[in-house]
């Protein structure tokens, strides 16, 4: 019995000593303590050579959005702080923050990852090692290559959107969800992927700064959206060679099967003033590579299937041919599209469609031979492009209006 | 001469434990406590063991049977989240470099499964018929293989081959690195907690063997007046057993395991033979089941 007891009161000892320990870590950093980088950025100091790094950080004392407080736009009010510093490594920069941030700085929820298009000419090794090694920053991190001047973009305000990472990732997503104008590069883990396996070169999403001196002038209707995103920055190895435009990276979403929806303009057939636009809303594309010694030949067959969204030609005859000549019209632009943007990665050297890598996978033999100088080969292939067009539907009214 | 065979087998269950226990520590220690003692963690995970062990072998089973349905869900969450970012083409080429290199990184795994060596110190305690057990065994084996082989081409199919490669933790990288969609990211505690309860469980049935092995050798009755030294012992060589990360990788070379190979193959199989031959009869309620992490 007493022995009993002894055990009840030893075990309520032991229960009261453990209440003191779920209170928390012994070395534990309160949520006031740190502060929140929604962006990082890289960028390389061009007299020093050094590494620089801007991190856009969550001011929790800003007052949400400075909508119209004229003149002001002092620290204390702005929703975000940009703090930059320089260092021979980036986590040299990286701490180096730390000497002018009241806060530690918590790097877990970057929302986007911003190259400078000078260190992206440079080669972006360093950085991404280190984007790999350290275990705060994950690889759900959106890439960007930034044209333009990063501390701009990093202070910019954008209409309707509090915080800058989250507004350019759902920018880039809406971009993504309507058009083809960016690659299927969406987070970092795709770029590692892409740059860790044989025969294929690293894209971006390119990202463009807009506001320019015009800057703190209010318009009636806000301010305008600080940056465009469209169009990929491509690489060859780690280093930046050029950039795709829209046309171009719809080019290379044909080739690369990424095609969610895409606007093709059209001519109308017969009268050349008028336009019509026709949306793709389903697409796919096989490439089979054709090797005959060191002559490679690809075959890239696209179909592609879309729906008018409008439709401007005085007439629109019901007949077969009319609509073979409709589809005619959108094969070509196709084509079109996907030439013009293999003539680019040409001229670039630039295998960004992953050609070599589909002889690495399915040819492996023939990678075996060809694939130390793949970089040499590339500019040379030859690529027949097969395009099956096919316009579905025509929406809610088939005649044009007449105006009588 | 048996004595001295087992005390060299009994060392195995040592050493498994112990660099178990260590890669654990050094998951937790990279990824998410850095400035946690090492030994706290892997303190705190002996510690349990010790008091599972402490109660029986009965105890660890039972434990291991609640375990077993949240393992289960969560490895397989955790299959199934990453397949929205696979991308199987990066299988190919398959054999490219032929069929050396594949055998040659499966000692490693091989050597692994020396881990099974386990049942030859639950087989005595299992009034269960032999069949059962050995049903049990098979089962788990192919299970924990499947699980194994679904792991690496999730990793493969998500992060490419090489970016996989040079993953230190490959499947808790993969976890990391996808969202599934804006509300759920995040998700590394599907592969941690698993993993963690699965290692509870291995590390308490090398603790229950190694110190009934002991117990056999010096002819003691009773193992749990072995079971805290030789938990600190295990911490402790878990501890000093590898200087940094850098050796701790050195132990999944496969030249490291070929000396094992043969030493931990087939020592225990003359063992196994030997355990057979040596069986006494235990008052202990059966308990067959057995599950093995990873």
């Amino acid at each position: 019995m007493r022995e009993k007891r002894f055990t009840v009161f030893l075990t309520s000892f032991i229960l009261l000593c453990l209440v003191l320990f779920p209170a928390g870590c012994w070395d534990r950093r309160e949520p006031d303590l740190l502060g929140i980088v929604t962006i990082a950025a890289f960028d390389i100091d061009e007299q020093s050579g050094l590494f620089r790094v801007y991190a856009q950080v969550n001011n929790p004392v800003g007052g949400g959005q400075q909508q119209s407080s004229g003149g002001g736009g002092s620290q204390g009010s702005s929703s975000a702080w940009v703090v930059e510093t320089t260092g021979h490594t980036i986590y040299e920069a990286v701490i180096n923050i730390e000497l002018i941030s009241s806060r530690r700085l918590f790097w877990s929820h970057v929302k986007a990852v911003l190259f400078s298009e000078k260190l992206a000419r440079e080669g972006i090794r360093p950085i991404l090692d280190f984007l790999d090694r350290e275990r705060q920053v994950r690889l759900i991190a959106q890439p960007f290559v930034v044209q333009g001047d990063l501390r701009r973009l990093l202070e910019a305000n954008f209409p309707m959107e509090v915080e800058g990472g989250e507004a350019m990732s759902k920018q880039s997503f809406s971009i993504m969800q309507e058009s083809s104008f960016l690659s299927e590069v969406e987070s970092l883990l795709i770029l590692f992927r892409n740059i860790s396996i044989p025969g294929i070169e690293i894209n971006m999403p390119r990202l463009t700064v807009l506001a320019n001196e015009g800057e703190n002038e209010e318009k009636p209707s806000g301010k305008p959206n600080p940056v465009k995103i469209s169009g990929i920055g491509i690489f060859r190895g780690d280093k930046l060679v050029g950039f795709f435009d829209e046309k171009e990276t719809a080019g290379y979403n044909w080739l690369t099967g990424n095609i969610q929806r895409h606007n093709l303009i059209l001519q109308c057939p017969g009268s050349e003033d008028d336009y019509m636009t026709v949306q793709v809303f389903d697409s796919s594309v096989k490439l089979t590579p054709e090797i005959k010694d060191d002559e490679v030949r690809f075959k890239a067959s696209v179909s592609a299937e879309g729906r008018l969204q409008d439709f401007t030609c005085p007439q629109f005859p019901l007949e077969r041919e009319f609509i073979d000549s409709l589809n005619r019209r959108m094969a070509t632009a196709i084509r079109n599209e996907i030439t013009s943007s293999l003539e680019k990665a040409k001229e670039l050297e630039s295998d960004i469609f992953g050609l070599g890598n589909i002889i690495y996978r399915t040819r492996n033999e023939d990678w075996k031979r060809l694939g130390d100088n793949w970089r040499e080969i590339f500019p040379g292939i030859m690529v027949d492009i097969e395009v099956e067009a096919k316009i579905l539907r025509h929406g809610l009214i088939l005649e044009p209006l007449q105006i009588q | 001469m048996g004595k001295l065979l087992s005390s060299f087998y009994l060392l195995l269950f040592l050493f498994m434990a112990g660099t178990d226990l260590r890669i654990y520590g050094e998951v937790i220690k990279t990824s998410f406590l850095p400035e946690t003692p090492l030994v706290v963690t892997m303190a705190i995970m002996v510690l349990i063991s010790v008091m599972v062990v402490f109660s029986g072998l009965e105890p660890l089973g039972r434990c291991a049977d609640i375990i077993f349905p949240l393992f289960l869900l969560t490895i397989l969450a955790s299959l199934f989240f990453p397949l929205l970012y696979a991308d199987f083409g990066n299988l190919q080429p398959v054999l490219a470099r032929g069929w050396s290199p594949v055998l040659l990184a499966s000692v490693t795994p091989t050597t692994i499964t020396a881990q099974y060596t386990n049942l030859t110190m639950l087989a005595p305690s299992v009034q269960e018929p032999r069949k059962s057990l050995m049903k049990a065994a098979m089962w788990s084996l192919l299970g924990s293989s499947a699980v194994l082989l679904f792991f690496i081409i999730a990793v493969i199919a998500v992060l490419g081959p090489s970016e996989g490669f040079r993953a230190t933790f490959p499947v808790f990288k993969m976890i990391r690195s996808i969202s599934i969609s804006a509300f759920l990211e995040r998700i590394e505690a599907l592969t941690i907690f698993p993993w963690g309860m699965g290692l509870f469980v291995n590390l308490s049935l090398n603790l229950y063997s190694g110190s009934k092995g002991l117990s056999q050798v010096f002819g003691l009755t009773d193992n749990r007046s072995l079971i805290l030294p030789m938990a600190v012992i295990w911490v402790a060589f878990s501890f000093q057993g590898y200087k940094d990360s850098f050796e701790v990788l050195q132990f999944f070379n496969p030249l490291f395991h070929f000396a094992g190979f043969y030493f931990f193959l087939t020592v225990p199989l003359i063992v196994l033979w030997t355990a057979y031959l040596l069986k006494k009869p235990r008052q202990k309620q059966p308990q067959g089941k057995t599950k093995e992490k990873r």
